[in-house]
């Protein structure tokens, strides 16, 4: 399976690091490990898999990987490995997205359960994402006259109500709809609502 | 402990002085245990050397190095001195100590917490019969290098606080003091403050006692961590770096923190002048006491008003291979 996601560990420690890094691969999955946020920032890329970050670290914190990860739109899955007392800054990292957190010492057995749905959420966000591209594209390939047609039909006007705010027939309305809704793919008005929220927001 | 380390600058008034505060201090603060302990004995101590005033002699406090345009000691910090200098190390290293231990659960969770993964991994595997026996060699090596680690954490402390090491010795500066970042880099990391090291590529070696200068610069790091921390300031590092001099060696310690008011950079000298909500200010008063009769001097930088940066000067006197 060369698709195999990646689980990447990131942890100031080099003992934890290391511990965490050989229990997942006990597990049969692939890990790589940093010792720094800004070491895994530059080796990332977007590559698909799921985060196992450390709350607290030396230089950039947990929570500021996080932050930046979100500001270049990566959507990478991230579980937080939180110590004792560490409470306010799991719910700061939950409240900004994180999927999930365990607690230090963490139990093997919880952390793999977690990882796995990390790693499930991360391909339903990818395929969600690869929708979204589609859509877009589609899109694209609209007229400047279709694309009106398509935003006034999705926001509920009929055709006659379309025909008389852009001064066409109701006639050429119903053209332009038809073409709209092959051109996207659109089986029926509903679908083309849930496109034209991702195109038009 | 002995009387001759004693510099001749103890009056009766001022001492009575100290023991009064030393007193109201254990009255009211909720100082650790440990320091609560130290400081009675210090008062102890007070007390005897106030019924056997020392010996008058020419104590090595006298041709201290002053740093140009540094002001004259704080007087509490002669009251200090006035203590021999073993108690005084012993004491600063109890007052670091002190701080450190708050930090010391943590320190200790990383190796134990990558233990308990290890052997939680590996009793799960081998019940469900799937660790190889090459596997299982692997895993009691990595539990051994953990344990290894958490049993250096623990020397490490107590090599601070041990009352030995106080006598002077062939030293290598800048290995005392990288000794002295190890051991407080968890609570820097902790704390979110980053530590930098700017050493010289050649070793300085001084005839110093590694105790005194090791907890000095501890207790300066420790400072600035705390400034850092209670400020919560936006930048948080703290630089340190040691300056081979014509005169000397200068070791400083520079911080993003607040920084320290030109009208405190002398008052922050003097005992129970602290402006930490934790400790009680005995810190910077003790360092002072400890370096004066070495010759050093320790000293806030007057200049600099983006952070706090405090030099200590090791004299010359106290080089052996760069005298040349």
């Amino acid at each position: 399976m060369s698709d195999q996601p990646t689980v990447f560990v990131v942890d100031d420690d080099e003992g934890v690091c290391e511990a965490i890094d050989w229990s997942l691969r006990q597990a049969g999955l692939r890990v790589e490990s940093f010792p720094s946020a800004e070491s895994f920032l530059s080796a990332h890329g977007e590559r698909p898999g799921c985060l196992v970050l450390d709350v607290r670290m030396q230089g950039m914190s947990g929570l500021d990987l996080q932050e930046v990860l979100k500001a270049r739109g990566s959507e990478l899955p991230i579980i937080f490995i939180t110590g004792y007392g560490d409470i306010p800054t799991t719910v700061q990292a939950i409240k900004a997205g994180a999927v999930d957190f365990v607690e230090k010492p963490v139990a093997w057995d919880v952390l793999i359960v977690r990882i796995r749905e990390a790693l499930r959420e991360d391909e339903r966000r990818r395929s969600q994402r690869a929708g979204r591209t589609e859509i877009r594209e589609r899109y694209q390939r609209l007229t400047v006259r279709e694309r009106e047609v398509m935003e006034l039909v999705t926001k509920g006007l009929s055709n006659k109500e379309i025909a008389r705010l852009l001064e066409i027939s109701s006639r050429t309305v119903e053209n332009h709809r038809a073409r709209v809704m092959t051109t996207m793919q659109a089986d029926s008005l509903a679908t083309l609502c849930n496109m034209a929220s991702v195109v038009l927001s | 402990m002995t009387a001759s380390g004693i510099p001749p600058t103890l009056t009766p008034l001022a001492a009575a002085d100290v023991i009064t505060r030393l007193e109201s201090l254990l009255g009211c603060c909720d100082a650790p245990e440990t320091l609560r302990t130290q400081l009675r004995q210090l008062i102890a101590e007070a007390r005897a050397s106030m019924d056997h005033p020392p010996r008058r002699s020419a104590g090595p406090a006298q041709d201290t190095l002053e740093p140009p345009g540094a002001q004259p000691s704080a007087p509490c910090g002669q009251q200090l001195r006035a203590l021999p200098a073993t108690r005084l190390a012993q004491c600063a290293g109890r007052h670091t100590a002190g701080a450190l231990i708050a930090v010391l659960p943590h320190e200790l969770s990383q190796p134990l917490a990558a233990i308990a993964m290890y052997s939680n991994v590996a009793s799960a595997l081998l019940q469900s019969g799937t660790l190889a026996p090459d596997a299982l060699a692997d895993v009691m090596d990595r539990i051994q290098g953990q344990v290894k680690r958490a049993a250096e954490i623990l020397a490490r402390l107590r090599e601070l606080v041990r009352s030995d090491g106080a006598e002077p010795s062939s030293t290598d500066l800048c290995q005392t003091l990288a000794e002295a970042v190890a051991l407080i880099r968890p609570l820097a990391a902790h704390k979110q403050v980053q530590l930098f090291v700017d050493f010289p590529a050649e070793p300085v070696r001084l005839q110093v006692s590694k105790t005194v200068i090791g907890q000095i610069v501890l207790h300066l790091l420790f400072n600035s961590i705390e400034a850092i921390e209670q400020a919560g300031t936006a930048q948080r590092r703290v630089r340190l770096s040691v300056h081979p001099e014509p005169m000397g060696v200068q070791v400083t310690v520079q911080d993003s923190g607040p920084g320290i008011r030109p009208e405190d950079a002398e008052r922050i000298f003097k005992a129970f002048e602290s402006d930490k909500s934790a400790g009680c200010g005995l810190g910077l008063a003790i360092s002072r006491a400890l370096i004066e009769p070495l010759g050093g001097h320790l000293w806030v930088d007057p200049r600099v008003t983006d952070g706090a940066t405090l030099h200590l000067r090791l004299p010359r006197s106290a080089h052996t291979e760069a005298d040349q």
